[in-house]
């Protein structure tokens, strides 16, 4: 069922750019009733010059992506979708490190305004209660060394009263886990306020153990039994470690360990949340 | 390496192939005598390429990634390592086609590398004459992704 946000919910700019008092974040805010993607405007936004800190906000996402074009469905009022414009001055091989720390930084501000435990399954999802509650994506351009623009899509959802049957077993939203609603400014505050600590904070270029800490005690998946799903056929295998750069270590049947990057497969813990079908309602 | 001039010898071209696909080497080039191999896996087995006189096609030296020109076709290679797609995801149609027209800001393709969604532009202006990688494989800093053929000016 559509509702429409209750007025106090709306993620109106002026209200977010006002309460946001971040040095990088949300400097400019571009806000959209409905959009397709909002990691789609801004991803334009970046290649035509636009500065980092913007966000791009939308009450709803008619089209929005997941990793490799899975979709993100998303209605008006309960979910939240934002994506930001990011230039950081990054070495080349270090960029695996901003999808762990912007994983570690959602987490951190929606545990802060929630009171909700939420465990990270490597790559890209967020999970409260044993459920999908939201998902990241980042695209850009790190082509010539380091990164011109990397563009940080993350949904949450957060106010949603139930989901479509297909997917109720698997998506989760904020209110559900706690038993009340969110003002969905707030979260995106929240998250926001985390992501640009860490982010400015030139401690994780050079010393990245205290997110990777962090990381490792919100993994659903370390130490765990998952079905690893590359290109040729699934295998079982069981998650060591994750490492600074973002690739997770796994040990298969006959006892070899595996570095694996999210392009090469997806990750199935047993007993958990089907990554195959990667649908999400918000 | 005793040869005569402008001959190939297939047990060399047979003991590459072996020694590309024991080492898993995606590329192999070698030159000797005015005779220039060049092997390249595209996705299964090594495919063989025998371009004839060093001469003829050789790239610009230092030239690894980015561009590399040679006459009429520029190759588009790649800037890192990770996962190349021609799509943004499975649904979507394909980038570019063969045949398709590119400027230099166009995005070609998708390299998933250290979970980044990376764009690839082609920085070069022509028609896609071949797509030398396919979808969803592994690909190297520097390997080429696409053969353009130049229409517009040398850069």
């Amino acid at each position: 069922m559509k509702r429409a946000a209750p007025i106090s919910d709306l993620l109106l700019p002026a209200d977010l750019e006002r309460g946001l008092g971040l040095r990088l974040l949300g400097r400019r805010v571009i806000y959209q009733r409905r959009i397709d993607s909002t990691n789609d405007l801004a991803r334009y936004l970046a290649r035509s010059g636009e500065p980092e800190g913007t966000v791009v906000i939308a009450e709803a996402q008619t089209a929005g992506r997941g990793r490799r074009g899975r979709s993100w469905l998303s209605s008006p009022g309960a979910g939240l979708v934002f994506s930001l414009v990011l230039r950081p001055a990054l070495p080349p091989g270090r960029a695996g490190r901003l999808n762990l720390l912007v994983a570690c930084a959602v987490a951190a501000g929606l545990e802060e305004v929630s009171g909700l435990t939420v465990g990270l399954k490597w790559p890209n999802d967020f999970i409260v209660a044993g459920g999908k509650a939201g998902g990241m994506l980042i695209e850009g351009s790190l082509a010539g060394g380091g990164a011109d623009y990397l563009v940080v899509g993350i949904g949450v959802n957060v106010n949603d009263a139930a989901f479509p049957p297909e997917l109720a077993s698997r998506a989760v939203s904020l209110r559900q886990a706690a038993g009340r609603s969110f003002v969905r400014r707030e979260v995106l505050l929240s998250v926001l306020a985390r992501l640009e600590e860490y982010y400015l904070d030139p401690a994780w270029r050079k010393d990245f153990s205290r997110l990777l800490d962090f990381y490792r005690a919100h993994s659903t998946i370390l130490d765990r039994e998952v079905t690893v799903l590359g290109s040729g056929g699934g295998y079982a295998a069981r998650v060591l470690d994750v490492t600074e750069n973002g690739e997770l270590v796994v040990r298969n049947g006959e006892g070899a360990t595996k570095k694996l990057w999210s392009e090469e497969v997806s990750v199935r813990p047993d007993t958990g949340i089907d990554d195959k079908d990667d649908k999400l309602v918000s | 390496m005793e040869e005569k001039k402008n001959t190939v010898d297939f047990r060399l071209v047979r003991r590459a192939v072996k020694l590309m696909e024991e080492s898993g080497l995606a590329e192999f080039e070698w030159e000797s005598g005015g005779i220039r191999l060049r092997l390249k896996k595209t996705g299964g087995s090594p495919a063989v390429a025998l371009p004839g006189p060093a001469a003829e096609e050789a790239a610009p030296p230092g030239e690894t990634a980015g561009r590399s020109s040679s006459g009429r076709f520029v190759e588009i290679t790649s800037p890192m390592v990770g996962t190349f797609y021609r799509s943004r995801s499975p649904d979507a149609p394909p980038l570019v086609e063969v045949g398709g027209r590119v400027g230099p800001r166009t995005v070609v393709a998708i390299i998933e590398a250290m979970k980044v969604m990376n764009e690839i532009e082609a920085d070069a202006e022509g028609e896609v004459e071949e797509v030398l990688v396919a979808d969803g494989t592994a690909v190297e800093y520097g390997q080429p992704l696409f053969r353009l053929r130049k229409t517009g000016a040398e850069t």
